[in-house]
């Protein structure tokens, strides 16, 4: 565990702050990460769980394998927080792997849909809380629309819209260059847009959330 | 509008519809977190797999500063698997138990939710205070052993031995469990010391100001002892398999036959659990028999059996599991747990009413344990789909005032109108 060393004034003897781990910097947890602490694991789990699955959620829509993703960014970012060079970096670190993994998930589905073991695709949904069927078939015809994106194509819609990262994060995650992200996005924009239109509950979701003023 | 701005428009608000999603979507982060640790564990630098090398003394002077082993040579040290450790503190999740190895092979299971400190070693052995909680012990018999487990006002003196140690400061009860060796008890309640032999349970009351020595299983002389191995994570899993299996040592139960596990083929459980092995584990709980296992299986083997049951999708079983677990086990950690996942299986299952209820009696029973923010939280969607948003709006507002920052805050605010 990370704790801070300063000398006392007058004696000279040696003080020892401790830090309770919530409040270590990213670049103390990687450390102690890689030294084998388990405790700050758990604390960058309580810190980026929330965000990365937010990424593979939306990267793959409500599906058993987000959790098991979810899992395999962490186990992933364990075994390799030796070689991390840039503790501070870690959040788009964790996003960067989330990515690499959503999109192998990708890859895996549309593999999967070729093979006919899945007409979709698709596992099973992870449960949701309850809502209306208009709601769940807006969501089911909105991953309609994803699946017929490139995988990045896919991703740049994903974290630029759905999270909200800026412009350098998302290329960072997706390793391509800025431009490159612009123009994949600018790309994903018109394609999702064409393609939302023969989706009629989109339409629908879209009519609605107008006539609201952007509300849902 | 031109027309790029216009498929951004329709870009974004279909990304709200996935946000949207995500947001109601059920998660269980606490179980997640958990899931991670366990799976992480092996990974973890340990007492083994850290060899003792000629350049070991600058590292090993690391180590003592930062109290993960003892403090100086001669002295056992001692090394603590699957919890954080704060100095001599020790303090188990409500997840998982925690095992404390001493070099001289003597080890602590902590029971989850539970908290001990080691106060002091020497070369002979350890002064142990548990502070509150359960904790399985094997201590190795050395000759000139010389070890305290200590408990509230009660002290617990060994030489080599194994049993199971409770102590809850609140009603102040202390009860000792023997299963192999001599102990003796010294506590306010006796003149003098108490001895124990192995079958024998003792119960002491601070606040009823009893004393209770009862005999659990067969006497010392016809019980055939375990196998004197050295511990291993496995056999303490195993004891910990024969702790829970013993029915609880008042004076009206100790007259009872214990329900003893029949051995178990394969690994333990909670390791197939950690290591992922989900189906291998079903498998054993086949092989094994699920409803003598929901009879007479430990909380440890129930809980890895609901965990792999609901990572595997297998509702029924993991819902059996869990009724297991608050039949047998209600005060225990794993008891209380499972209302909080019976209430989340409840729920995926769109029970909203009895989601509701397990939530509640989650809260009722551990109002501050580590699913606290997920069942109000659960609470609150059962509520809303109940009731209506309206009804839901106390909860949404007691979840922000404790948990401003929480994953379901965003919901607690779309309920209260915030946004």
């Amino acid at each position: 565990m990370a704790a801070s060393f300063s000398s006392g004034p007058k004696t000279g003897v040696a003080t020892i702050t401790h830090v309770p781990p919530d409040r270590y910097t990213d670049a103390q947890l990687v450390r102690d990460v890689a030294a084998g602490n388990g405790a700050a694991l758990g604390v960058i789990w309580d810190r980026y769980a929330r965000l990365v699955r937010s990424v593979l959620f939306g990267a793959i829509g409500p599906d058993s394998a987000v959790e098991d993703l979810l899992q395999d960014v962490f186990l992933a970012f364990q075994r390799g927080a030796a070689n991390v060079v840039d503790g501070g970096a870690l959040r788009g670190y964790l996003v960067s792997v989330a990515v690499r993994l959503a999109a192998l998930e990708l890859r895996r589905r549309k593999v999967r849909r070729w093979v006919g073991l899945s007409a979709t695709g698709e596992l099973p949904e992870l449960p949701t809380q309850p809502e209306d069927a208009e709601a769940r078939e807006s969501l089911r015809a909105l991953y309609r629309v994803l699946d017929q994106l490139s995988p990045r194509r896919r991703l740049t819609f994903v974290l630029r819209h759905v999270q909200g990262l800026e412009m350098l994060e998302v290329a960072a995650a997706l390793q391509i260059s800025e431009s490159t992200t612009r123009r994949e996005l600018s790309r994903a924009n018109e394609q999702i847009a064409a393609l939302a239109q023969r989706e009629p509950s989109l339409t629908r979701y879209l009519a609605l959330r107008n006539s609201r003023g952007g509300a849902p | 509008m031109s027309q790029p701005d216009q498929n951004e428009s329709i870009a974004a608000s279909l990304a709200a519809l996935a946000r949207t999603a995500h947001e109601r979507q059920i998660v269980d982060d606490a179980g997640g977190r958990a899931r991670l640790l366990l799976h992480a564990r092996p990974a973890r630098p340990g007492l083994r797999s850290r060899p003792v090398r000629w350049l070991a003394p600058a590292a090993f002077a690391a180590a003592c500063a930062l109290a993960v082993w003892g403090l100086s040579p001669g002295k056992l040290r001692y090394q603590v698997t699957g919890a954080s450790q704060a100095g001599s503190y020790v303090s188990a999740p409500a997840e998982h138990p925690v095992v404390v190895e001493f070099t001289d092979h003597t080890q602590v299971v902590l029971a989850q939710s539970s908290q001990l400190r080691v106060e002091e070693t020497s070369p002979r052995g350890a002064r142990v205070l548990l502070e509150r909680g359960a904790a399985n012990v094997h201590v190795v018999h050395r000759e000139h052993a010389d070890w305290t487990f200590a408990a509230g006002p009660f002290d617990v003196h060994v030489t080599g031995t194994r049993f199971d140690l409770s102590w809850d400061p609140a009603p102040q009860v202390f009860e000792l469990t023997l299963r192999e060796g001599s102990v003796e008890i010294q506590s306010p309640l006796s003149p003098a010391p108490v001895a124990l032999r192995a079958g024998q349970t003792f119960h002491g009351d601070l606040a009823l100001h009893t004393l209770t020595t009862a005999e659990v299983s067969a006497p010392a002389g016809s019980a055939p002892p375990p196998a004197p191995a050295p511990p291993s994570p496995a056999t303490s899993a195993r004891a910990n398999e024969m702790a829970d299996a013993l029915p609880s040592s008042s004076a009206a139960s100790a007259a009872a036959a214990p329900s003893v596990l029949a051995p178990v083929a394969g690994r333990a459980w909670p390791k197939l659990i950690a290591a992922g092995e989900f189906k291998a584990l079903l498998e054993q709980a086949n092989e094994r028999g699920v409803p003598s296992c929901l009879r007479a299986c430990s909380a440890a083997d129930l809980s890895a059996l609901a965990d792999a049951a609901r990572y595997t999708g297998q509702a029924e079983l993991a819902e059996q599991s869990l009724q297991a677990l608050r039949a047998r086990f209600a005060r225990e950690p794993a008891g209380r747990s499972a209302a909080f996942l019976l209430g989340r299986l409840r729920e995926g299952q769109g029970a909203a009413s009895d989601a509701n209820a397990w939530y509640g009696r989650y809260l009722n029973e551990t109002p501050d344990g580590a699913y606290a923010a997920e069942a109000l939280a659960g609470r609150m969607r059962s509520v809303q789909k109940i009731s209506g948003p309206t009804s839901a709006r106390p909860i949404a507002e007691e979840y922000l005032e404790r948990y401003p920052n929480g994953v379901h805050a965003g919901t607690a605010r779309s309920i209260l109108g915030l946004h």
